[in-house]
């Protein structure tokens, strides 16, 4: 795209516009703008998804998290290996697009995942979503005000493990 | 011979036309409105200033005003509402060359964006911001307006407005702007003038436009259409050049000072930085932006 200052006489707009850039607001326009917008996302899925997997192959119980609370289910998943639990960490560290290829795959050998939070459930549905019952999905929801506490994840991996 | 010389004169292009992206005309604004003077005033003081188009940028947020920037032919950005200042400042910090034009409504640039028009004047960024105030939100209906005088009526003040407007060219010296001016639509030579005085200078220019609102302002009050308020305007505003800012406040029916009211220096932004720098670091600072800072 060229820069202002070179000669182009470009326009840009915020609004749904044409190939030119200039606004069009109608619905014809609306559904190619957006479809061509969706279409990068989608078309670049593979590269703008950013999962870390830390010892998910094999185990039956993965810990799948994002944002501050990756650092707390990280040491819960440390103390539950500590005391013998085979357990696994997915961290997104793009939360969208969703990794749903990737949790299916690992839901052929994961019997539960356990999405800590901090909303009241939100992401969990798109495990779920993805899962489509072949395993079983924890939702550990927090209100916010704090993070969550590393005994609650643990509890809830060792529950799990039970 | 006598005809031909005619058919010339027919031929001849409007000296506004070169400056107007063509294929977006006609344009969206309603009859008797005035953001087209403001637009043909600021071609007057492109054409006058001698500048080199293409190192011309113009940036307006959303609204009636904020579709200038679609209608001029130059580098230029229909930002998101209220935020046609930080997007100028961005473009004008990240190519310095650049005079940077921001072209926008009151309620874009006072209340979505009021908090980047009092910041951006008390960094002096080296912006020149043209704020046609036509007292209303003619985009959306005819809202009240942080502009809108006491007691003129608005679809959300139908008993008539009882908050306390903001008087812009207060606001904008209150804030360190280092050009203000006020001018109205009848003023179009005035009002080239302070266009052309303003690309020329250096640092954060403010100029308000007074703009008939026919469609809503005007109608909802009664006062006529745009030429009734062209010609209230010429019998009502009173020139002061040099005003204090605190004494050219408006009100709905009272007299209208208009002028250049503060012409001063301060470093902008970019001088501020490359002193303060210079300074601290000595040699192994090397200034940006060079002269265009």
């Amino acid at each position: 795209m060229t820069k202002a200052g070179a000669g182009y006489r470009i326009h840009v707009t915020g609004l749904t516009h044409d190939e030119r850039g200039y606004p069009a607001m109608n619905a014809g326009a609306q559904a190619k703008l957006v479809r061509r917008l969706v279409g990068k996302i989608r078309d670049n899925a593979e590269q703008i998804m950013d999962v870390r997997e830390d010892g998910v192959e094999g185990a039956e119980i993965v810990v799948v998290s994002y944002g501050i609370t990756s650092r707390i289910a990280m040491s819960a998943v440390e103390e539950a290996r500590r005391r013998g639990v085979k357990v696994g960490h997915l961290r997104l560290v793009v939360a969208w697009p969703f990794p749903g290829k990737r949790m299916r795959e690992l839901a052929k050998t994961v019997k539960v995942f356990i999405m800590p939070e901090l909303n009241m459930g939100q992401m969990v549905l798109e495990i779920e979503r993805a899962v489509a019952g072949a395993a079983r999905v924890v939702s550990l929801p927090h209100a916010g005000g704090s993070v969550h506490e590393p005994e609650t994840i643990l509890a809830a991996i060792l529950e799990a493990g039970r | 011979m006598s005809n031909d010389t005619l058919l010339r004169d027919i031929d001849s292009i409007n000296p506004v036309m070169p400056y107007l992206r063509q294929e977006r005309i006609p344009h969206i604004w309603c009859p008797s409105c005035g953001i087209g003077t403001t637009v043909n005033c600021f071609t007057r003081a492109l054409t006058e200033s001698g500048m080199n188009l293409d190192e011309i940028a113009i940036v307006s947020g959303i609204g009636c005003t904020g579709r200038v920037a679609g209608y001029l032919n130059l580098d230029s950005f229909h930002t998101t509402h209220g935020r046609a200042i930080p997007f100028a400042t961005g473009l004008k910090l990240a190519n310095p060359k650049l005079k940077v034009v921001v072209y926008s409504g009151d309620g874009d640039l006072t209340a979505i964006g009021g908090n980047h028009l009092v910041h951006a004047a008390r960094r002096n960024m080296d912006l020149m911001v043209i704020c046609v105030n036509n007292f209303t939100y003619g985009m959306t209906g005819g809202q009240v307006a942080p502009t809108t005088p006491l007691g003129a009526k608005q679809t959300t003040m139908p008993f008539g407005n009882y908050e306390a407007p903001f008087s812009l060219p207060f606001l904008a010296d209150a804030c360190g702007a280092t050009y203000v001016a006020r001018w109205t639509v009848f003023h179009v030579r005035q009002l080239a003038k302070a266009m052309l005085e303003g690309l020329r200078k250096r640092g954060f220019v403010f100029i308000e436009a007074l703009s008939p609102c026919p469609t809503l302002y005007q109608r909802r009050n009664k006062r006529g259409d745009g030429v009734d308020e062209l010609k209230f305007y010429k019998e009502n505003s009173v020139v002061k050049n040099g005003a204090d800012t605190k004494e050219v406040g408006l009100t709905f029916n009272g007299p209208i000072v208009v002028g250049k009211f503060v012409d001063r220096e301060r470093p902008t932004w970019l001088d501020a930085m490359n002193e303060h720098f210079g300074k601290v670091l000595g040699s192994e600072y090397t200034p940006y932006g060079g002269q265009d800072g």
